[in-house]
């Protein structure tokens, strides 16, 4: 009896803490997760940063300083530079180790591991784009760089000592939340980090579905609803630039387009991501020195995908922000040069048609030969189920996305994916040189080395230089190749050589003073090569263009009021056409008090005011009823952009597209307009009814900053910000400026302003959290502390932290 | 008496496993005290449920107020409760419970190698 209550008390607490130790569904395992001496009651911190004064570090050479100023960043001082990327690590790491590596299970296709089935397709997905598998190959080219890959390597050096640091009590909420452990950095997943920025910023095509759309809609059709210019663009070099060179030619088959249709396709990167970059020449600014300002425009998350810090060695001294995860300085200055990125778009990855000889999909076709394909065989590890595996075939093309196993209309259509991505190159190199530059030619020398995803590299420096070049890896292409699939068998529709770089698009030093970009057509017509992308912006760069032209004596408190500009160019270009387009006859007097309002408006979508809700919610139904014949097709399409849209509205009162589809009677755009008028209205007359807060822009709006596992708790909501995308401050619901930099290039000391939506660190339970989001949504700037002189930084230092070489 | 010298060992004593081992350490610690001090099932039970339960209780509940439930207030809206409170609760009540349970085996245990008890009305 006795032995038996003991079995029985015992099994009863056995099972007890096994329960609570195990994850069941999204519930953590509640023991572990709830012990307040190391479970998430750990994670509660009462100071804004706790961290020992004194640490020892084995793998360094020599101490390093780290001068944690008020904003916690952190301004790192190395004797050598093995140990400045090794510190720069174990920094980064300390603030945002959990983001670090998460975000790279995502590339790798790795989620499921951690997240189970529900990120299975995902997953899936990712591996056949072949972007972990191209990360190897990089890692193969780097090694050959001895300086590269020293730095890569100091770097997983840091990330990994601070992982030894760390016991259960000290990991990250997230890993408790989800039950897993960090697993050790390498020079391998920064690789796969830069292929993280390609799949966001160089993936964005549409050559299936401008194939499907020319094959239904006829090509005529088809060219008349997506040019690929429209009159009235404003470039992002000085239209009328010169191009004395003599251009790579290749061969233009004249072909007619392939047959196949495709119903879905992968996941692209949101088209209305966007950023801006401008630099202005000493003779424009009030203090004579140039003045550069940056914000890449990206989804917004918490943690930030931006980290601010200040490196200093005996070769490198250069602030700004990074993406944690990768070595350096991303987007920053130096003592003498700055440097900034947008999102160079251009058409870089093609879809090639692939036969095969048969069902082993052993062969494919080309040029009348049978050519071997490799086989990868991808292994999928899925949290609490068995292993999937796929096998992903590879041609001379890239991967065979699609095929009878994904997306293949479950038969005959196999896709390959020729990308440059997927191309062995040492990008890291612009970076190296970035941050040790001095002047244009340390810029030129980093650019040489760039090849992908392509960026308009923004420039300017102590000497009174500005430049802009566009950047990238690009194939010589015939008019249209890429722009829809393309027939696999044949050798004529393969890529031929790439674009010299020095033929690249660029300007230094233009007669206007100025250098812009903001994601928009990259030169004017007469650029001798063929230059194509979906989806170029038309708004945001008139619009700095426009101011940038006319202000003189500019101050770096003008640049930041640019960079925070709520103007809405697409209203002021098109609300007067679309009011007069109403019958104000038959209004009632609730409708003519919105009506009223919109014809006062300044087209300013400032965070409080009302006028702009009515009109983003007009437009956007006025888009969808206008296009609604494409929500019918059964194919992957998209929809003409909103230039075009408002090129075609104002010139076509009869355009067959405004026929409605669910009504009898043969709509106008006057029709059209007038309708969504009255629908926008109820639309916003029903939000009213299911809001407690003021009918305001931002409310209506309601720009949050999203935690990376969408946990409503750790994220920002209601973000008291203006603006939208196609405006300069590009904050819409999900994305926005992030990281916004102001630099001036003083000759007797480099001053710079920064801020963006998060936080220093990435635990939800530091009082610090998310604290910039407030200053960043007000247009508000930290002034950067950039300075060589370590009293200084000691002075007004949070915490000073040294980090000793273990002895020998 | 002896409950209560019970009680504050197992607390104590948990404590400190806390410091080094996984949270179910306190579970062995209750465990052995019981081994180590007879007491009825029920003396065991709820030394292991009140020392462990308010130890962690009291610690969750100070983290709370220390650190102004900057994390406590997020992770209760993921729980879906509005009050932090409910998590020192739910942590203590955790704690409580696997504690008591391990006192419990700890003492049945114990009580495999007596040959003659006094009766008890919980045994």
């Amino acid at each position: 009896m006795k032995v038996f209550k003991f079995v029985f008390f015992t099994i009863i607490t056995i099972v007890l803490v096994v329960v609570l130790n195990s994850k069941n569904g999204d519930i953590p395992p509640l023991g572990k997760f709830l012990n307040p001496m190391s479970g998430f009651w750990a994670n509660s911190e009462y100071t804004a940063i706790k961290a020992p004064e004194q640490l020892t570090l084995e793998g360094l050479e020599e101490p390093v300083k780290i001068y944690w100023d008020k904003d916690l960043i952190p301004h790192i001082f190395a004797e050598n530079d093995h140990d400045l990327y090794f510190a720069e690590g174990y920094t980064i790491a300390f603030h945002r180790l959990w983001q670090m590596e998460f975000q790279l299970y995502k590339t790798a296709g790795r989620l499921s591991e951690i997240l189970g089935p529900l990120t299975l397709s995902l997953d899936q997905q990712q591996r056949r784009k072949g972007l972990a598998y191209s990360a190897n190959w990089m890692l193969d080219e780097v090694k050959k760089d001895k300086a590269i890959y020293e730095m890569l390597q100091a770097y997983s050096d840091g990330v990994n000592a601070y992982i030894a640091t760390l016991d259960y009590k000290d990991l990250p909420i997230e890993y408790k939340l989800l039950d897993y452990e960090p697993e050790p950095f390498s020079p391998y997943k920064i690789c796969l980090l830069l292929k993280e920025m390609s799949d966001q910023l160089s993936s964005g095509e549409a050559d299936l579905e401008n194939t499907n759309m020319a094959r239904l809609l006829g090509k005529d059709t088809f060219n008349f609803l997506f040019p690929d210019r429209d009159p009235g663009i404003d470039p992002i070099i000085t239209a009328g630039t010169k191009f004395d060179f003599e251009p790579l030619k290749v061969a233009n088959p004249n072909d007619s387009l392939p047959l196949a249709k495709i119903k879905q396709v992968i996941n692209k990167p949101d088209p209305k991501n966007g950023s801006n970059s401008f630099a202005v020449a000493g003779s424009k600014t009030a203090s004579g020195n140039v003045l550069l300002a940056n914000e890449p425009d990206l989804g917004l998350n918490l943690p930030s995908i931006w980290y601010a810090a200040h490196l200093h060695s005996p070769s490198v001294n250069v602030m700004g922000a990074v993406f944690p995860g990768s070595p350096g300085i991303t987007i920053g200055f130096t003592d003498s040069i700055a440097f900034g990125f947008t999102n160079a778009k251009r058409d870089v990855a093609d879809w090639f048609y692939i036969q095969f000889r048969n069902d082993d999909r052993d062969e494919y076709l080309y040029e009348g030969k049978w050519l071997k394909t490799q086989k990868v065989i991808e292994e999928i590890i899925v949290r609490g189920e068995d292993t999937k595996y796929d096998t992903v075939i590879y041609t001379h093309f890239g991967p065979v996305t699609y095929d009878r196993n994904f997306k293949g209309n479950g038969e005959q259509v196999n896709f390959a994916f020729r990308w440059t991505a997927h191309d062995t190159s040492n990008d890291f190199r612009l970076f190296y040189h970035f941050n040790r530059g001095k002047n244009y030619n340390d810029y030129l020398e980093g650019l040489k080395y760039y090849s992908g995803p392509p960026q308009n590299i923004v420039y300017g420096d102590v000497h009174g230089n500005i430049a802009m070049w566009v950047q990238g890896k690009f194939p010589v292409k015939y008019p249209e190749q890429g722009k829809f699939l393309m027939d696999g068998r044949y050798s004529k529709y393969d890529w031929g050589p790439f674009i010299p770089q020095q033929q690249n698009i660029h300007e230094l030093n233009p007669a206007r003073n100025f250098v812009s970009s903001a994601n928009q057509h990259p030169a004017d017509a007469t650029y001798p090569y063929y230059v194509y992308d979906y989806n170029y912006e038309h708004y945001r760069n008139r619009r700095i263009n426009d101011r940038l032209k006319i202000m003189q004596g500019i101050k770096p408190e003008d640049m930041m009021k640019l960079q925070n500009d709520n103007y809405n160019f697409l209203a002021y270009e098109n609300l007067t056409f679309m009011l007069d387009s109403l019958d104000t006859g038959k209004m009632v007097a609730s409708t003519r008090e919105v009506y009223q309002l919109l014809r006062k408006w300044d087209y300013f979508n400032d965070p409080e005011r009302v006028a702009p809700i009515y009109f983003e919610e007009w437009w956007d139904q006025f888009y969808e009823l206008l296009w609604d014949e494409f929500d019918t097709m059964t194919v992957a399409v998209y929809k003409p952009h909103n230039y075009h849209t408002s090129v075609l509205m104002k010139n076509n009162p009869a355009l067959a597209f405004a026929d409605v589809l669910g009504t009898s009677r043969k709509e106008t755009i006057k029709d059209v307009l007038s309708m969504t008028f009255a629908s926008a209205l109820d639309s916003v007359e029903s939000w009213k009814s299911n809001h407690s807060v003021d009918l305001t822009w931002a409310n209506f709006k309601n720009t949050t900053i999203q935690h990376l596992m969408r946990l409503e708790p750790f994220s920002v909501s209601n973000v008291q910000i203006g603006g939208n995308h196609g405006i300069v401050n590009a904050a819409s619901r999900r994305h926005g400026p992030s990281w916004r930099m102001v630099v001036e290039l003083d000759k007797a000391g480099v001053k710079a302003w920064g801020v963006y939506p998060g936080s220093q660190t990435g635990n939800p339970g530091n009082p610090t959290y998310a604290d910039m989001v407030t200053p960043w949504a007000t247009g508000k700037y930290l002034s950067l502390q950039f300075t060589s002189q370590q009293a200084d930084l000691a002075a007004d230092a949070t915490l000073v932290q040294t980090l000793n070489p273990s002895k020998k | 008496m002896k409950l209560i010298i019970k009680v504050m060992l197992i607390a104590g004593l948990a404590y400190l496993s806390g410091l080094y081992l996984p949270w179910w350490g306190m579970v062995v610690v209750a465990a052995g005290v019981s081994l180590a001090i007879p007491t009825s099932s029920f003396g065991a039970f709820v030394s292991g449920f009140i020392g462990v339960g308010l130890l962690w209780m009291v610690i969750s509940w100070k983290i709370d107020i220390e650190s102004h439930s900057i994390l406590t207030a997020k992770v209760a809206a993921l729980f879906n409760v509005d009050d932090p409170i409910y998590l020192v609760i739910g942590s203590g009540f955790i704690g409580a419970i696997a504690g008591g349970l391990g006192s419990l085996s700890g003492n049945s245990f114990r009580q495999i190698f007596i040959k003659k008890k006094k009766a008890s009305f919980y045994s």
